[in-house]
């Protein structure tokens, strides 16, 4: 916000009782979802006469969003004014999309995801709420439960027999193990907080101290992800793997760790392809999809070829053909929003993703704490890892991981996972600013 | 966008609608960003750092993302692909046409035909022509002239401001890309005709016209259908001991036999000679450890054959008497004969006129000063002389022309464009004199056709591993030739009885479909 006036800071730090700014990116967003909806709602006419349900849906999710800036303003939170407005805009364009896809017949699972995408923004504000009130104190004792749900979660699934990727299909909630992407960047930022200051030190024997640090940071956070490995979950491994090096990049001021780290990932696949078959596919899947047009390379090649019809500018809200790409309510929805709202929407889309990413680093660097600044880092990375492995998977950028788009994609637990990762970051930006 | 939609005016309306959600959308985000517009630069240069990356992954994503919305008609396999399984091409139009392939009269050859789903390529003279042409497929990619002309096809070649023009807006607009059609010098009935000469036994034609150099016809045997390729096809296909997939006509190296014989006499009469020698059937003895040179008649008739005694050039040349050509090539010398083979092109690929298939490079013995029992056998076309059916037609076509060979043109927009200089007018005049006697009354008598003379010479090139080729190379109609021919069958046996026939039914082919009166320069339009 640009209008020269001293009293108010171009960061949007507000000066006064009411979030202004945040109020009018709102609005904003808002209309952008109205105007969605009601794109839609043309072609609902064509079949149908409107039902009550069919404004009383965004009417809600709007409300809900305009409670939690309410909410965050009357009990004058200094939090940062960008992230509601943002995650407005993705779960209201998120939801938008979704009742497009079920005008063009493709099935919508249940009416508790809808009843999640409303509650989000208000988990969000409340989250926030409770780290400003309680401190980070409280947050860092509940560590060891963090740690303790994500070592039990992937547990129980595999216990449960469901054992792909962490699915159950129970309602609504498919997969419980998203959880699991939050919480363990509050247990990493508690233990890094803990061990951080040794894996720098040169005490001890051949330097014991930094080794200890080390393994202690590695096993607790290796054992769960064998529990992952077992699921065949490998896009979650990824998350974590690439969380566990920023955060330690983070804490040490060593970027080998994230070269490292990354070169050894690829390492480790390149060999997996050679030793297993099925890693052998994907790959093909993923390099030479048009070689394979009806077995692996199915999939990518109709995102594709749905990203191509999108042409420059899309073939407009609601103009495009979804029902012939393979999972276009979850995994490649990225290609059927390529499609319509095409390149410069596409970009706005990925710029607001990454933007968010962006955000939380400069959020971290306002931290005094080092823990709440990991804690930011860690929700910044969990945002760009998972928009880069969703829409990466989609363009044929890198192999497809099966990991949801958060809001956009079908996936409640996906959706509450990361209203729980914008609570963390409004919290932490509060913090700072008190 | 699609611009059909704005013939309706309810989808008009929505049109404009999700033009202004974008407009709204962009606006949000503009102002969202520019909100966070930074006051005060990060302190420390990690979180600076960690802060960079997703603005690099961004603009990654965001430029891999064009590679496909914008440019993926720039990828041949994506447009394969698209064009064979995209189910929303027919509803929205936006399926790239490849151009047509047309023959000289306009007549399409490959052309896009709508299937249940996607476009696929039909081709009107199917295993016929399939060895030029080639096939188009979303698996299995492109061969022959669909894969040379590629760029035409698919509207990616820029020529001129225009062109350019218009890539730059189908980058915005998909539907603006449509194939340019090629048209080919040959003409649809008469390739079909020389196709069907060969009966499905292994070898190659390859007809041209030495006026201009325009390929009138190419056929390779065994073929396929180059429509409906599944991978158990392509497999059996490809075990085939056959090789169906070989394009015979420009990959397939044979030693030329007798046909050498047409630069023997070339060089003969270069030099001004034409000297008598005596043949008896004890054949040419080239020195006391190296096999004793044979005529053809001396194995074939075995004791009835009593040499062909003291002859001169001509008689020798009509009745092919290696004997006698051992005894000239002796006078001659080896670096005249490979000297005369490099004119003729033999030790170098046949590179088409600007664009179309190369043929292989054909292979001549690797030193000059050959020994004499090798001097005499690269004299009959054998030794390590080796061709494509290419390069004899070219032969064949140089002396028909007075000389001077024509690049191979296959699409009439190409200009002729003279190739190689052979000999000249008068040497080449006398040579194609020869070649009319020997089907007049020589060996190839079975080329012989009512009312058009035809030259031609023979060949039976023996082959190592089998039966030997037989071969025929010839012109007509004398003395204004219009097409110039090479027929390879492959252990077919003796040129004059197998590949001569053949040679007469393609003359005949080509007065009844009109090709022996074509224009000069034919440009189709």
């Amino acid at each position: 916000m640009t209008d020269g006036k001293p009293a108010r800071s171009r960061r949007g730090k507000t000066i006064g009782r009411w979030r202004l700014d945040e109020l009018k990116l709102l609005l904003s967003a808002g209309v952008c979802v109205i105007w969605a909806f009601l794109l839609s709602h043309v072609y609902v006419l064509k079949q149908r006469s409107l039902d009550v349900r069919d404004y009383l849906v965004p009417a809600l999710f709007l409300s809900t969003c305009l409670a939690a800036h309410l909410l965050l303003s009357i009990l004058k939170t200094h939090a940062d004014q960008t992230v509601l407005p943002a995650m407005t805009f993705l779960g209201g364009f998120g939801l938008a999309f979704q009742y497009r896809l079920g005008l063009s017949g493709i099935e919508w699972q249940s009416g508790l995801m809808t009843v999640i995408w409303i509650a989000a923004p208000l988990i969000t504000a409340l989250i926030a709420l409770a780290l400003q009130w309680m401190g980070l104190t409280w947050m860092r004792s509940l560590s060891r439960v963090s740690w303790a749900v994500v070592y039990g979660l992937p547990l129980v699934v595999l216990i449960g027999g469901n054992a792909f990727r962490g699915a159950t299909f129970g309602p609504g909630m498919t997969t419980p193990t998203e959880f699991v992407k939050p919480l363990v960047v509050i247990g990493l930022a508690a233990l890094l907080t803990t061990h951080g200051k040794h894996l720098n030190s040169k005490k001890g024997f051949f330097g014991f101290e930094s080794i200890r640090a080390h393994l202690t940071v590695l096993v607790i956070w290796s054992i769960p992800q064998l529990l992952f490995l077992a699921q065949r979950d490998l896009g979650m491994i990824v998350i974590q793997f690439l969380i566990l090096l920023i955060m330690m990049t983070a804490v040490t001021g060593r970027v080998r760790y994230l070269l490292t780290g990354v070169s050894g990932m690829i390492l480790a696949g390149w060999s997996a392809v050679h030793f297993v078959s099925r890693v052998r596919v994907r790959l093909d899947a993923w390099l030479t999809p048009f070689e394979h047009p009806d077995g692996s390379g199915y999939q990518i090649m109709h995102a594709l070829f749905a990203v191509f019809n999108g042409e420059f500018l899309g073939r407009g809200f609601g103009g495009g053909v979804p029902n012939v790409i393979p999972l276009v309510r979850t995994d490649f929805v990225y290609a059927s929003v390529a499609e319509e709202i095409g390149l410069p929407g596409s970009a706005a889309l990925i710029g607001i993703f990454m933007y968010l990413a962006a955000r939380s680093c400069r959020i971290a660097a306002g931290q005094r704490e080092p823990f709440a600044a990991l804690i930011a880092i860690g929700c910044g990375a969990l945002i760009w890892i998972q928009t880069l492995l969703n829409i990466g998977g989609v363009i044929k950028l890198i192999p497809m991981t099966g990991v949801p788009l958060p809001f956009i994609s079908q996936g409640g637990s996906a959706a509450l996972s990361f209203s729980i990762v914008f609570g963390l970051l409004l919290g932490v930006s509060a913090i700072s600013r008190r | 966008m699609d611009r059909s939609v704005l013939l309706d005016p309810a989808s008009a309306l929505h049109w404009i609608g999700s033009l202004f959600l974008l407009v709204l959308i962009l606006h949000f985000t503009w102002r969202l960003v520019a909100n966070a517009a930074p006051t005060q630069p990060i302190k420390s240069p990690l979180i600076r750092r960690l802060g960079r990356i997703p603005l690099i992954l961004f603009l990654l994503i965001l430029a891999y993302q064009a590679r496909w919305q914008l440019a993926g008609f720039m990828d041949p396999d994506f447009l394969a692909a698209q064009r064979g399984f995209d189910p929303r091409g027919d509803l929205v139009g936006n399926r790239f046409h490849r151009g047509e392939i047309l023959d000289v009269h306009g007549k399409p050859l490959a052309q896009d035909v709508r299937m249940q789903q996607g476009l696929s390529r039909s081709y009107a003279l199917g295993g016929r022509a399939v060895h030029l042409i080639g096939y188009h497929d979303a698996v299995y990619g492109a061969t022959g002239l669909e894969r040379e002309l590629d760029d035409i096809l698919m509207a990616r070649r820029m020529s001129g401001w225009r062109d350019a023009v218009r890539l730059l807006g189908s980058l915005f607009v998909h539907r603006t890309l449509h194939g340019h059609p090629v048209h080919l010098t040959l003409a649809e009935e008469f390739q079909a005709a020389t196709a069907d000469l060969l009966g499905g036994k292994p070898g190659a034609i390859v007809v041209i016209d030495p006026r201009d150099g325009s390929v009138l016809a190419m056929v390779s045997c065994p073929s396929f259908d180059p429509q409906g390729m599944t991978p158990d096809r392509v497999r059996r296909l490809r075990e085939d001991a056959d090789s169906p997939f070989l394009n015979r006509a420009l990959q397939g190296l044979y030693p030329p036999g007798s046909t050498f014989k047409v630069l023997d006499v070339m060089l003969a009469f270069e030099h001004g000679i034409a000297p008598e020698f005596t043949c008896s059937h004890e054949g040419f003895y080239c020195g006391p450890a190296d096999p004793v040179l044979h005529d053809f008649e001396h194995d074939s008739r075995g004791g009835q054959f009593g040499g062909h005694g003291r002859i001169g050039l001509e008689t020798a040349f009509e009745k092919s008497c290696n004997v006698y050509f051992a005894n000239l090539a002796e006078r001659l010398g080896s670096r005249n004969l490979m000297d005369a083979a490099r004119r003729a092109g033999f030790d170098r690929p046949i590179v088409p006129v600007n664009r179309g298939p190369s043929s292989m490079s054909g292979r001549l013995p690797n030193r000059d000063d050959l020994h004499i029992a090798r001097t005499v056998r690269v004299a009959i076309g054998q030794d390590a002389v080796l061709v494509t059916p290419m390069h004899l037609a070219m032969l064949a076509a140089a002396v028909a022309s007075g000389g001077t060979m024509f690049q191979p043109r296959y699409l009439l927009e190409e200009k002729p464009i003279p190739y190689r200089y052979l000999t000249d007018s008068n040497v080449a005049e006398k040579v194609a004199q020869l070649m009319v006697r020997v089907v007049e009354s020589g060996t190839g008598r079975a080329a012989a056709v009512d009312g058009v003379v035809v030259g031609g010479k023979t060949g039976t090139a023996e082959n190592a591993t089998g039966q030997s080729h037989a071969l025929f190379i010839g012109f007509a109609p004398w003395p204004q030739p219009t097409i110039a021919f090479a027929i390879v069958l492959e252990q077919g046996g003796q040129g004059g009885r197998v590949a001569a026939p053949i040679a007469g039914a393609l003359v005949r082919a080509a007065r009844d479909l009109g090709v022996l009166t074509r224009e000069r320069f034919h440009d189709g339009r």
